[in-house]
């Protein structure tokens, strides 16, 4: 094993391995780990499905296969309208901006019209700010929350409250357009990360 | 039972480096009282949320490549070292930032690892004010003197890094008495701000082989016969200048085998024809290192510069091995020359190393057995970590 008998540093090494591996496990206490995945992290609970949903792309979700398609960086209106309330908040500002949602985003997630500004809005800062994800898709409804930004920068209220308007009902239309795909997702959903007290 | 999170800009699990067994020990004994959440930051693999007996969880968030970028371009371009970096630039490790902030929402006490997570944990706070634990492995300035030279650009920006955290936080657990009483001469740090919270060992990861097991891995592994010294280090310029004495020792003694375990290995350097004696054997998973430790006859610990304390010498001792140590190696273990290791200058080292392996082994054993017994009483972490609870004990109170 030793070098000067022809054996090599390397080979040593490997001797040590099987020894170990050979050696009782009473032999010796190290400190034993659980991994826990996925990480419950930057989400309302240990328990939300919004666990699931990739971080970044090297995050290995397991298992979770009706998920795999998702890269971290690309998201879809379904991919995070399946989710409502808090966990729809925590979802958009997690995918798109790896941030937790505020108070006010939590509060803006309760109805449909709101959870589509919200996304919108986190859109166009994960844009701004180069952010690690992006809304693919509902491009007349980007371009209609940009206007909405550019009228309250200049207060131009009544404008601004058309558009407001404008955007709500385009927020029913979409979730109504996609509710079969919203449903379908939420099953899938629901099998990787089953509710708890039948909810 | 009151939540703690512990920042640190740097993975503390698994654990390879004397500074992250102080982070996953020190944090474990505080999770008998707490929950205690460390977030770390890694360059690179899957995100991980790793726990661990009785109520430690370890979050491994890896940077943003354009963070990673900017490190490596630090390091490369203007030799900034990837902890400074990370003091100017924490606010791009977004991942990281958004779970330090969640977690910091409930907890009652954050500490900071090194000096360098101050930033980052005060905006993780946001409107909450709760006291922050400097938990300082070294004096900044010392340790880094030695790793970037007295005259680098950048030794007064550590020194302001260092003089904030000290001056944000409500305690500091320092490694040794000299540590203590460098915060409290360089930066005025008044005396009962300061803690010796020294490093230790944990002795229940040493494998226990009998005589006869102990021999039979010794003749698998080659080393019937032969005296075999054991270096263990990360690659940090005392540890390689402490290998390069062994290689130059090695050259003089063949009959001696010398193991050097741990990232030093991978000091460019050694990448050349060293002596036939010298088994370069590089970072080792826990059980692999502790059985190359109990096969072993002497220790070595030839460092003479640094900062904090060595945990490679709690280590050996508790593996039982004699050491032969210098003794600065020794600060701040509570070892003692003569009693719990062989001392040693640099220059005598060769004809140190000469009579011990000519020595009698039962006297190497006498000196190996009162190091272990000396160790397991008073540097185990579950020793050294009640003084740990008591002193964060005393920063939470009735929070």
């Amino acid at each position: 094993m030793l070098p000067e008998s022809g054996g090599t540093s390397a080979q040593f090494v490997a001797a040590l391995q099987r020894i170990s591996a050979d050696l009782k496990a009473d032999q010796t206490s190290l400190p034993r780990v659980r991994d826990v995945m996925p990480p419950p992290v930057l989400c309302p609970g240990p328990d939300s499905p919004v666990r699931f949903l990739p971080l970044i792309d090297m995050t290995a979700l397991p298992g979770a296969g009706a998920l795999r398609r998702l890269d971290g960086k690309r998201w879809r209106f379904v991919d995070l309208a399946a989710f409502e309330g808090a966990d729809f908040a925590y979802a958009v500002r997690r995918s798109l901006l790896h941030r937790l949602p505020t108070e006010r985003d939590i509060e803006a997630a309760s109805s449909i019209e709101g959870r589509f500004r919200l996304l919108l809005e986190v859109d166009f800062e994960a844009r701004r700010l180069n952010g690690p994800g992006r809304l693919i898709g509902l491009s007349p409804a980007k371009r209609l929350y940009r206007v909405l930004r550019a009228l309250e920068t200049l207060r131009l209220r009544p404008l601004a409250a058309a558009v407001h308007a404008l955007l709500d009902r385009r927020a029913r239309r979409a979730f109504a357009k996609h509710r079969d795909r919203i449903a379908a997702w939420r099953r899938r959903l629901a099998a990787i990360a089953p509710p708890r007290d039948g909810r | 039972m009151a939540s703690i999170v512990v920042a640190s800009f740097y993975p503390a699990y698994p654990f390879f480096h004397g500074g992250q067994r102080r982070i996953f020990f020190l944090s474990r004994e505080l999770s008998r009282d707490h929950a205690v959440t460390v977030v770390t930051l890694a360059r690179g693999g899957p995100l991980k949320y790793l726990e661990f007996e009785p109520n430690l969880t370890i979050i491994r968030v890896p940077a943003e490549q354009p963070y990673a970028e900017l490190e490596r371009r630090q390091l490369q371009e203007r030799k900034v070292p990837p902890d400074v970096t990370y003091s100017a630039h924490w606010n791009q490790c977004h991942l990281y930032q958004s779970i330090l902030c969640e977690r910091m929402r409930t907890s009652s006490l954050a500490i900071s690892e090194h000096p360098y997570s101050l930033h980052a944990i005060k905006d993780a706070q946001g409107g909450r004010r709760i006291p922050i634990l400097y938990n300082a492995h070294n004096v900044e300035v010392i340790q880094k003197k030695v790793v970037l030279g007295e005259s680098a650009e950048i030794m007064p920006l550590i020194r302001a890094i260092e003089q904030e955290i000290i001056a944000n936080s409500a305690a500091l657990a320092v490694c040794t008495d000299f540590d203590r009483d460098t915060f409290i001469s360089d930066y005025a740090v008044p005396a009962d701000k300061v803690a010796v919270i020294a490093n230790g060992v944990d002795c229940a990861a040493v494998p226990t082989l009998s005589a006869e097991a102990r021999q039979q891995c010794r003749r698998q592994l080659g080393l019937d016969g032969r005296f075999t010294a054991l270096f263990g280090g990360s690659e940090y310029p005392p540890n390689i200048a402490a290998v390069e004495c062994i290689l130059s020792a090695a050259a003089q003694l063949p009959d001696i085998t010398f193991a050097v375990l741990g990232t030093v290995c991978n000091f460019a350097g050694f990448q050349r024809a060293l002596p036939a004696n010298v088994l370069m054997l590089g970072q080792l998973p826990e059980a692999e290192k502790w059985l190359a430790y109990v096969v072993s006859d002497l220790a070595l610990n030839l460092v003479v510069s640094g900062s904090g304390s060595n945990v490679k010498m709690f280590e050996y001792a508790a593996a039982g091995l004699p050491i032969l140590s210098t003794d600065f190696g020794a600060r701040g273990t509570g070892l003692r020359p003569g009693e719990h290791y062989y001392p040693t200058g640099l220059e005598e080292l060769a004809a140190r190393l000469a009579a011990l392996a000519g020595a009698d082994r039962a006297a190497l054993a006498q000196v190996g057995d009162a190091g272990k017994r000396h160790v397991r009483e008073t540097s185990d972490w579950q020793v050294i970590g009640q003084r740990y609870r008591a002193l964060v004990a005393g920063l939470i109170g009735g929070r």
